[in-house]
């Protein structure tokens, strides 16, 4: 039951929060974590209808580092240059970064491409 | 909070006529953008199948006859998995002893047909009978007036209604005004969305809830006690755990299955890399004799979880000892709605008789293994009845219906054609 999809929030009424899921149509969700944590524009994850977290999209610039520190272990066991390995990682993360980016500045057409 | 406050916009979709989970816009469009997502980020998972080979390696060198099995609970990791070919990808790549077992994360393959067969015998006493799209199709043991699913039941005529969520039911419930019942079914996902909607007073006094929510973390201990019960099995040797249940939850739910196992516990996302990642975290953990619960899917997960929805599950629900399909009873393992919200129980209202221990009984059909494949016990291909008696198509037991069960994963996305491709494009094959 794990199934929920990325959503931005473009109003809450009476405690309930209309969500946009990308396709330009706002449903009905209840919030089911704290209130005082959504705001219109968050992105939210919704699961039948109820919004079960707020994704914070900083925490992709962690799991960057990790997968750079992988990277550089790797690539320190088997000879090769770590600072390579690095940078290959950090120019893929840079094109999901670009695109976090733009669904933050509103562009939830944007979510389309954001899993 | 009056009732008004909920009122449906114009363009709210009225519920649809019957509910195809596999082909919803919403689902589809998810599918797109993980997929998308991955196309974007392969040289992240070629890294991280290097990194799980060389993990893997060092541990074949410990014990080459070990088999390190790591349990994905959530039916949605086992769907990653298998769309994206996971499997079939780590074996291309020379990962010989790490094997991808899964649990049991699927709310629909677990819930009793006992309920079922009431609700579809209250469908037949004309009471408005709400439910979501997977259980709609869902078989129950005995036929009650010639019906097997609330499927057929709606087809001969009983008033059942397919929607997306219990708040769709709400607004429809409020039209009608009839006497109508919703089959609660789910994880702690869902129940934040029952006890805000109860404690919101939002839900019409003719919609009761029929609450059939599971809690995920004592599943989790039954399965890996099962698993280990059987001596020339090796252990579960890791866990994946459910990263949505988790952001209710938190990652501190998961403590007890670590420290009581021995394991390492990683709550992922459902990206392909994100389970990746799992992998990887559990057997560097595990080289390093190391078992901590780490939290992976951190954009939506927070180690405690989220207290206020914590705090409205348990204003409105009680722990009870809850029964699952094929398996039997776990102990404190379901959520029924407490004395003070009985006015919303549609046990109490229709007087529906509880299950007990006494009076549950063996509720597959006969040759079905969903149980075993729930527990993580069998594969779907060794069932005798998999892809033969039961497709997707016309399903005979729990696990083929659900878009999480794990049969009608395998029999919908087996193959792995998309991880030979992937593998060519990583330079893996």
């Amino acid at each position: 039951m794990c199934w929920a999809v990325p959503a931005v929030v473009k109003k809450i009424e009476g405690g309930i929060a209309y969500v946009d899921p990308g396709d330009g149509i706002e449903r009905p969700a209840v919030i089911g974590i704290d209130e005082k944590d959504v705001q219109v524009g968050d992105l939210v994850m919704v699961h039948a209808a109820v919004i079960i977290t707020k994704v914070d999209l900083s925490t992709l610039k962690e799991s960057m580092e990790m997968w750079k520190r992988m990277a550089i272990e790797l690539a320190t066991a088997t000879g090769e240059d770590p600072a390579t390995a690095a940078r290959v990682i950090e120019e893929e993360m840079w094109r999901v970064l670009k695109l976090v980016e733009e669904v933050k500045a509103g562009r939830s057409d944007a979510l389309k491409e954001l899993a | 909070m009056t009732s008004q406050c909920l009122s449906a916009p114009e363009n709210f979709p009225s519920p649809p006529p019957s509910v195809d989970c596999w082909n919803c816009a919403v689902m589809k469009k998810e599918i797109t953008a993980l997929e998308l997502a991955f196309r974007r980020k392969t040289k992240i998972t070629a890294t991280l199948v290097n990194y799980i080979r060389k993990y893997a390696e060092e541990l074949a060198g410990r014990d080459p006859y070990r088999v390190y099995k790591i349990m994905d609970f959530c039916g949605t990791h086992e769907w990653t998995i298998v769309h994206f070919g996971l499997r079939s990808l780590l074996e291309v790549a020379g990962v010989k002893n790490v094997e991808l077992v899964a649990g049991p994360g699927c709310p629909v393959c677990v819930t009793p047909s006992y309920y079922l067969e009431e609700a579809i015998k209250l469908a037949f006493e004309g009471m408005v009978v709400y439910t979501y799209g997977d259980v709609f199709r869902l078989p129950a043991i005995r036929r009650i007036n010639g019906a097997r699913t609330l499927a057929e039941a709606k087809a001969l005529g009983a008033e059942v209604r397919v929607v997306h969520s219990f708040l769709h039911a709400v607004i429809d419930a409020k039209k009608h005004n009839k006497p109508a019942l919703f089959l609660g079914i789910g994880f702690e996902t869902v129940a934040p969305g029952y006890s805000e909607a109860i404690l919101k007073g939002v839900v019409p006094p003719n919609l009761k809830l029929m609450s059939l929510v599971k809690l995920t973390p004592p599943a989790m201990f039954y399965a890996l006690d099962m698993v280990r019960e059987k001596p020339i099995d090796y252990p579960i040797s890791g866990v994946i755990a459910p990263g949505h249940v988790s952001t209710i939850i938190g990652g501190k739910a998961w403590v007890p299955v670590a420290e009581h196992f021995g394991i390492p516990v990683v709550v992922a996302g459902f990206e392909p890399n994100d389970v990746l990642t799992a992998v990887a975290e559990i057997l560097r953990q595990i080289k390093n004799g190391e078992y901590k619960v780490v939290i992976e899917y951190t954009r939506a997960v927070k180690w405690e979880g989220d207290l206020k929805a914590q705090s409205s599950i348990y204003t409105v629900f009680e722990t009870v000892d809850s029964a699952w399909r094929g398996i039997g009873y776990i102990p404190k393992s379901g959520l029924a709605l407490r004395d003070r919200f009985k006015q919303f129980d549609a046990f109490e209202y229709f007087g529906i008789s509880e299950l007990t221990p006494e009076k549950w009984h063996y509720d597959l059909p006969p040759g079905c293994r969903c149980a075993e494949v729930t527990l993580g016990k069998a594969k779907p291909t060794d069932c005798p009845l998999y892809m033969r008696a039961c497709t997707p198509d016309r399903p005979l037991g729990p696990c083929m219906v659900s878009v999480e069960g794990t049969c009608a994963i395998w029999a919908r996305f087996g193959g792995g054609g998309l991880a030979t491709e992937i593998a060519k494009e990583m330079g893996l094959a």
